[in-house]
């Protein structure tokens, strides 16, 4: 009932803003009119674009096309107009993006792939007028990257097909590779605990998480055939792995012997370590 | 909640109608599309929930509106972006609003909520092979985030920013507490907040630019914990040296308070033409205070005491001080306008200082006799702390220009040093919580890409050697290769391929930690006109992994074995023949191996442009999942759904 109230108010609300906006939209002359003579479909969509306001004022099709009166007087000849392409492309964009440059330059692992920008970015408008996004977020990244994409069709794991959440909620795709690759906030912390806010801690009793390794040493965050999201399949495999102090000096100790790993009560370690990720109030993580 | 949620959305549009009469639009477009599905679930409907959790009711399919004014200064705004999407019968939702005005100002808030359902019937649940389901530990909670920037005169010389960020998770959830030699499951109702408010300026110059921030962050948690109705006898039948344990009542209430100072600042820009610099430095020093109580009675039993009890009033105090550092420095040389040459360095220390004081009274207690009746109070004060230091250095060359190649080739040295110290006598069973680990990794890698008769293809290497572990499933050598091939073979067929494999493993005494993984991928797309597209998609993901493990039952050791064997295969097709718009797809996982599950998906849409601004669409969709081990969890569910659109 709460959800039906909410989404029916939000609905009810959005008409709202559709006649004052659809009262003042009428479009009007600017400088590239005169590509639009031809390009009209492209200079109608460039206009919905960020870029269209970045440029007013100044050249807007001019600015990365160059002159094209010679094309124009040719009749549309192609090969009269810039059309940047490539690495060239890339430089003429970072030109202006100077904030991307200084990400994009140094160890982005899309352009050590020889990805530039016009890969995943829609000049004249896309799906995303904003970003500039040649398709929505998720199916840009698929595009390439299928087997990660595919791994989110494991049961367990964060959902991309319900709404809320994009590749680009953890990963910066102007960054660099692996681990580089994270998002992070503004502590230098991973994407992981900018929503489990709760699993941040400081805890007195902190369990992985700070101390060594992070989040990924128990879970698969993309999908995973555990209804955790761990590594393993079942969860006493991941707590003995580490906590099996055979030979050597590792960190992690021997549960007690009354861990009975026969029944089943006994391999299901959170049943009693409910505070797995860290405990302010017990040294066993018990609460 | 729903009145905050509803107010946020009211708020973020009321301000789109304030703002655009003001403005002189020349561009806006403006998408809606909204309606109501149902749902049908056979079989476990809990399961459905935790993986699916559609519902019946109205659904906010989309809302898009983009406005931008290019041609007039005079406005109020020149360009705002609303999207909003999920709200309803839904588990997630997003609402998006981005507005700003050339140089004088931007604005961006977002709101996100998410529906966090679990009910599974085998995780953690002991009770599973006496057909117990759902497990012990269910929970049903909503989390919500809101992000809000202001940044004045951006894109100046200095722009002031301020932010402000809200992130809520609350809810019931039912979890266990062993106390006495039993689980008593119990009822939690959770309420935790996290909010950050930051301010400081960005710069940016000819050649520097950076940022200088200033945050402050507050996290706030109340848990009240009760026992669960009817739940007092626990889930252990076996009675204790003669004494059956059960619990009468339980209250517990905990209270968590943390702050945290977050300073940030990084530096980009140009040393001549041909060095670029960037350094950042963040520090956050976190402190935390909680404070919690417990009341119990029952006919309970402490191995610790020796002694049998019938209640217990315990309180726990606790601080925690934390200081973290965090400073990275990269510089980028362009030997040639073809080699570059970037080096870096990052260092990271972390601390903690936990102290903790229990105090307990354990009342009515016995020994294990029936015999000396009295009161027992008991006073714990335990100490915990580390110290970690990362230092990572790393130089990587890029060569462009080689033919049509771009080829790139890194190496690097990640060391790690931890100290930690714990009050042992809190320990179960004392070694390997402290002392102190020092690893160093070495890292080297390598790679190449190329651009070649409209085929796309990089392939990649990295080797790391690691001198030692820590836990028991870090690696000592590790290899990782990968491929991708992006081939448009002809305008209207394209293949994209992509395999890796993954080696890791630490031959050591003791340890014999072994793990591979395979994956491969490939998508076909099928494109012979702008209106068709087909996709066929194959993947294969192969994971094994061994380590020796010591069972604490008897100390004997054996190999922990994790495999799994996943197969997707995929086909989707989308065909617009005006007014239609069909959308047709397929997918089916199967995974065999440690535990085994399939999943199958299909979906249908077929949308209807009644003229050019509105338009229907009818829904499908149906999900089977399917355990091979046991058929507590399978559940087959469809869902209908008609929607409204409206484009302006």
């Amino acid at each position: 009932m709460r959800d039906l109230i909410r989404t029916l108010a939000i609905v009810a609300l959005l008409p709202l803003c559709l006649p004052a906006v659809a009262v003042i939209a009428q479009d009007s002359a600017d400088v590239s009119e005169d590509c639009a003579a031809c390009h009209e479909d492209v200079v109608a969509a460039f206009k919905t674009t960020i870029h269209a306001v970045a440029a007013r004022g100044g050249p807007s099709c001019a600015t990365c096309h160059t002159d094209g009166y010679r094309h124009m007087e040719e009749g549309g000849d192609v090969a009269l107009i810039a059309v940047p392409k490539g690495v060239d492309g890339e430089q003429l964009c970072l030109g202006c993006h100077q904030q991307i440059d200084a990400m994009f330059s140094v160890r982005s692992v899309h352009s050590d792939t020889a990805v530039v920008c016009t890969d995943c970015h829609s000049i004249h408008a896309g799906s995303d007028p904003r970003r500039l996004l040649a398709e929505p977020s998720v199916e840009l990244c698929a595009t390439c990257h299928a087997a990660p994409a595919n791994s989110f069709r494991r049961p367990f794991g964060h959902r991309l097909d319900v709404g809320g959440l994009e590749c680009v909620s953890c990963h910066n795709p102007h960054a660099g590779s692996g681990r580089d690759n994270l998002v992070v906030d503004r502590s230098g912390e991973g994407p992981c605990v900018s929503c489990h806010a709760e699993k941040r801690g400081p805890f007195v009793f902190p369990h992985v998480s700070g101390v060594v390794g992070d989040c990924m040493s128990c879970h698969q965050p993309h999908g995973s055939s555990n209804q955790m999201a761990l590594t393993r399949s079942q969860v006493h495999q991941v707590c003995l792995e580490c906590h099996s102090p055979i030979e050597g000096v590792t960190l992690g100790s021997q549960p007690p012997s009354f861990h009975d790993m026969l029944s089943p009560r006994y391999r299901n370690c959170t049943t009693c370590h409910v505070a797995i990720h860290g405990s302010n109030q017990s040294p066993q993580l018990l609460k | 909640m729903n009145t905050r949620r509803v107010s946020l959305a009211t708020v973020a549009l009321a301000l789109a109608v304030l703002v655009s009469p003001l403005a002189e639009a020349q561009s806006t477009l403006i998408d809606l599309e909204v309606g109501y599905q149902w749902v049908s679930v056979t079989g476990n409907r809990d399961m459905y929930r935790t993986l699916i959790n559609q519902d019946d009711g109205v659904v906010l399919r989309d809302f898009t509106l983009n406005f931008t004014d290019p041609s007039s200064g005079a406005s109020v705004a020149d360009s705002i972006r609303i999207d909003a999407s999920g709200f309803g019968a839904n588990p997630a939702g997003s609402l998006r609003f981005d507005m700003g005005k050339g140089t004088s100002y931007r604005l961006r808030l977002s709101y996100h909520q998410f529906e966090n359902y679990s009910a599974l019937p085998a995780f953690a649940n002991p009770l599973l092979d006496d057909g117990v389901i759902p497990g012990q530990h269910l929970w049903n909670r909503d989390r919500e985030v809101i992000d809000a920037e202001l940044q004045l005169l951006p894109n100046r010389a200095v722009t002031p920013v301020i932010g402000y960020r809200w992130n809520r998770y609350s809810g019931p959830r039912q979890t266990t507490y062993f106390v006495g030699q039993d689980e008593f499951r119990l009822d939690s109702d959770l309420e935790e907040t996290e909010q950050e408010i930051y301010g400081g300026i960005l710069f940016a110059t000819n050649r520097w630019s950076g940022s200088l921030l200033q945050g402050w962050r507050s996290f706030e948690a109340t848990d009240r914990v009760g026992l669960v109705p009817g739940a007092g006898a626990g889930n252990n039948l076996r009675a204790v040296l003669g004494t059956d344990v059960t619990l009468a009542d339980l209250t517990r209430t905990v209270e968590t308070e943390a702050d945290t100072p977050v300073t940030t600042a990084n530096i980009r820009g140009r040393l001549g033409e041909a060095v670029r610099l960037t350094a950042s430095y963040v520090q956050a020093d976190a402190d935390s205070d909680t404070s919690a109580s417990e009341l119990l009675s029952g006919s309970l039993v402490s191995f610790r005491l020796s002694r049998f009890f019938s209640g217990l009033d315990q309180s726990i105090a606790s601080r925690t001080e934390s200081p973290s550092w965090r400073g990275e420095a990269r510089v980028e040389i362009d030997l040639s306008p073809e080699v570059r040459l970037d080096l870096g360095y990052e260092a990271r220390e972390r601390e903690l200082e936990g102290w903790a004081l229990i105090s307990s009274l354990y009342l009515a207690t016995l020994n294990f006799s029936g015999a000396d009746p009295r009161d027992i109070s008991t006073l714990i004060e335990t100490t915990n702390g580390y110290e970690r230091e990362d230092d990572i250095a790393s130089a990587r060359i890029n060569l462009r220009g080689v033919g049509p190649f771009v080829l790139w080739a890194e190496g690097a040295i990640r060391s790690s040093d931890l100290d930690l110290s714990e009050d042992v006598a809190q320990i179960v069973t004392p070694g390997s919580q402290q002392g102190e680990f020092n690893r160093e990794v070495d890292v080297i890698g390598a790679g190449a890409a190329v651009v070649f008769k409209g085929a796309r293809m990089s392939l990649d290497l990295v080797s790391e050697n690691a001198d030692d572990i820590v836990v028991r499933t870090d690696y000592i050598d590790r290899l990782r290769m990968r491929g991708r091939v992006d081939w448009a073979l002809s305008s209207w067929l394209r293949l994209l391929a992509t395999a890796e494999k993954i080696t890791s493993n630490n031959g050591s005494a003791g340890v014999g930690y072994d793990a591979e993984t395979d994956h491969v991928a490939l998508d076909l797309e099928i494109t012979p006109t702008d209106t068709f597209l087909l996709r066929l998609a194959y993947d294969n993901y192969d994971t094994d992994s061994s380590v020796l493990v010591r069972l604490p039952q008897d100390f004997s050791t054996e190999r922990s074995t994790h495999a799994e064997t996943g197969q997707l295969l995929e086909g989707g097709l989308r065909w617009r023949i005006a007014p239609f718009d069909l959308d047709l797809g397929y997918s089916e996982f199967e995974n065999t191996g440690s535990f085994g599950f399939d999943m199958t998906r299909s979906f249908a849409r077929l949308g209807i442009d009644f003229n050019d601004r509105v338009g229907g669409a009818f829904e499908f969709e149906n999900n089977e999942y399917t355990e091979d081990l046991q058929q507590l969890a399978d559940f087959d569910a469809d869902r209908f759904g008609v929607f409204i659109r409206w484009r302006l």
